[in-house]
């Protein structure tokens, strides 16, 4: 996917602006509170309908406005399209080609993936951040996953409301075994992912860090088996098992939303890492392996987008990183306050866009 | 909540007919401007027949689907129909979908109708629904068969599990009714979802 022209209105504190693009990398760079890490909320919001810092749709629209819009022309699979988000109030709507778009529709035209400072809590943080990061990359990969998601929700709320409502143990039974069901689905689902993703994470963090030890993802879970049947199986057992607990603390205590995915680097969990660098070096390996999942579904590149890039890596990782993503042939968005310590850009094929006071030059 | 006494026509017809579920200020507005347009006694007519709706409709005491009320009869025309196959019952959660099987023609059994789906976040259980009518109708092991036929979703799917417990005591053969892709539908626009599953229900051919 590639994004060759970008322009918003009412967008956070942005004067409004329509800007043609015309290279694989693009430096959004300024002084801080300028406004070019919302260039970059706009990119994404385009390519994923979600707020990239922001808590909600709502805080993208300029303060004291209704509604906001980010529109962009896109080239994917050999077409061109034209996106465009519309945020009024706490509503939000995506068109492709000026008809309003189902999210299936759309997402067949955009797909991005972002490096923030805070995603080093996906290696770092609690299990519920390594969850998330599986749910997404499988959603970005195979997009049938989002109802696999949304249905063992559903299935939990459920669970969790008849364990208040202390329901009698017949209706217990039957929520359980769906589930159950719905539960072996969703971590067959995340299993394949973490299996399909492996082999990438551990070529690019080879190429990343250029340290010995490789890299190995490893998807925990209460769900064992080797078959959907299997897995719904042993979850079935466990929660028979768990049974009186439950109903004891009113709490669903067995399941996927417990899992982890470990992340071990030469069998040391990357979590006990001391250094910071390891630690980023690790997460853009599984943004990027990410990337290149996400392209074998329709053979095509979803943006990367990376905020601050500055502060995140040092001078060698930096270079690799720019290695990595040319090889992979991704169209870039970065922001930066200092522009001069990206050397390793490609000069021909990267555009410096300055920031200030809500304005892009 | 107490209604404003003196009050603007228009805006109090357009507040009652806001009151239908999918219809808000704007199309209720519409609705009054274009009753105002009709011909006279079109209201009338309208109003007559809502307030007759509500004792005109009861379940049937069989298979508990709405049904007009008739002198001297208390089952539905469905159950009242002797040249219906009384050996297979569909399990469905609301009157609406005996409709939707009834207009495909291609099902000549009975139905039953729960009236909704075990759902503990909206507070309805087994006992709000009208599963005991349905053992009743098993008692006498004339029916054979039950196709469980609730929505494929989570509180649907719920149901029919707890049903299938249920039944598992009684000699009567118990089926879930299958999903997948819509027929008539191209592969092009199935959502990902449906077809995922539909590629986990595959079978030979």
């Amino acid at each position: 996917m590639r994004l060759t022209r970008l322009a918003a209105a009412r967008f956070r504190n942005l004067e409004p602006f329509d800007r043609k693009i015309g290279t694989s990398f693009v430096v959004l760079h300024g002084p801080n509170a300028q406004g070019k890490t919302n260039v970059l909320e706009a990119v994404y919001l385009l390519a994923t309908l979600k707020p990239l810092r922001a808590r909600r749709p709502r805080d993208l629209v300029r303060w004291g406005d209704e509604a906001a819009w980010v529109q962009a022309l896109v080239t994917s699979k050999g077409a061109e399209r034209k996106l465009r988000v519309v945020l009024e109030g706490s509503r939000r709507r995506a068109e492709v080609d000026g008809k309003t778009a189902s999210l299936d529709a759309y997402f067949e035209w955009a797909r991005a993936i972002a490096f923030v400072p805070s995603d080093t809590g996906i290696v770092t943080g609690e299990p519920a951040r390594r969850r998330n990061w599986v749910d997404r990359a499988a959603f970005t990969a195979h997009p049938a996953h989002l109802e696999a998601v949304k249905r063992y929700k559903r299935a939990l709320d459920q669970k969790a409301a008849a364990l208040r409502a202390n329901v009698a143990d017949a209706v217990l039974d039957a929520i359980d075994d769906g589930l159950a069901e719905s539960g072996a689905r969703l971590v067959e689902r995340r299993t394949a992912l973490v299996e399909e993703i492996s082999p990438h994470v551990r070529a690019i963090h080879t190429m990343l860090a250029a340290e010995r030890g490789a890299l190995a993802l490893h998807y925990r879970t209460q769900a064992v088996g080797d078959s959907v049947a299997a897995r719904s199986n042993a979850l079935r057992g466990r929660l028979a098992d768990a049974r009186k607990g439950e109903r004891q603390r009113r709490m669903v205590l067995v399941g996927p939303h417990l899992d982890d995915v470990e992340v071990a680097l030469e069998d040391r969990s990357a979590r006990a890492w001391g250094s910071q660098g390891q630690v980023r070096s690790v997460v853009l390996a599984l943004k990027l392996a990410e990337m290149v999942a996400a392209s074998r579904r329709g053979g095509d590149m979803p943006l990367f987008l990376v905020d601050d890039i500055g502060s995140e890596l040092d001078r060698d990782r930096k270079r690799r990183l720019v290695e990595v993503l040319r090889e992979l042939e991704a169209q870039v968005f970065l922001t930066t306050t200092d522009p001069e310590h990206l050397v390793d850009l490609p000069k021909g094929d990267t555009e410096f866009v300055r920031i200030e006071g809500g304005k892009l030059y | 909540m107490a209604e404003a006494p003196p009050q603007d026509p228009i805006r109090r017809a357009a507040r009652q007919l806001a009151r239908f579920p999918g219809i808000g200020e704007k199309t209720a507005t519409r609705l009054v401007y274009w009753l105002l347009r009709a011909p006279q006694g079109t209201a009338a007519e309208m109003a007559e027949a809502l307030v007759a709706l509500k004792d005109g409709v009861r379940e049937c005491s069989v298979c508990c689907d709405l049904t007009a009320v008739r002198p001297n009869e208390t089952r539905c025309a469905v159950c009242a129909n002797g040249s219906r196959d009384t050996r297979t019952i569909v399990v469905v959660e609301h009157p609406q979908d005996v409709g939707a099987f009834e207009k495909s023609g291609e099902f000549r059994g009975l139905y039953h109708v729960l009236h909704g789906a075990i759902s503990p976040l909206d507070g309805v259980g087994p006992d709000t629904l009208r599963i005991r009518p349905l053992l009743e109708r098993l008692r006498d092991g004339h029916v054979q068969e039950l196709v469980l036929a609730t929505d494929p979703d989570v509180e649907g799917d719920a149901t029919a599990l707890y049903l299938a417990r249920l039944l598992a005591g009684i000699p009567v053969k118990v089926t879930r009714l299958a999903h997948g892709l819509p027929v008539g539908a191209e592969i092009e626009y199935a959502d990902a979802a449906s077809l995922a599953r539909a590629l986990e229900n595959r079978r030979p051919v």
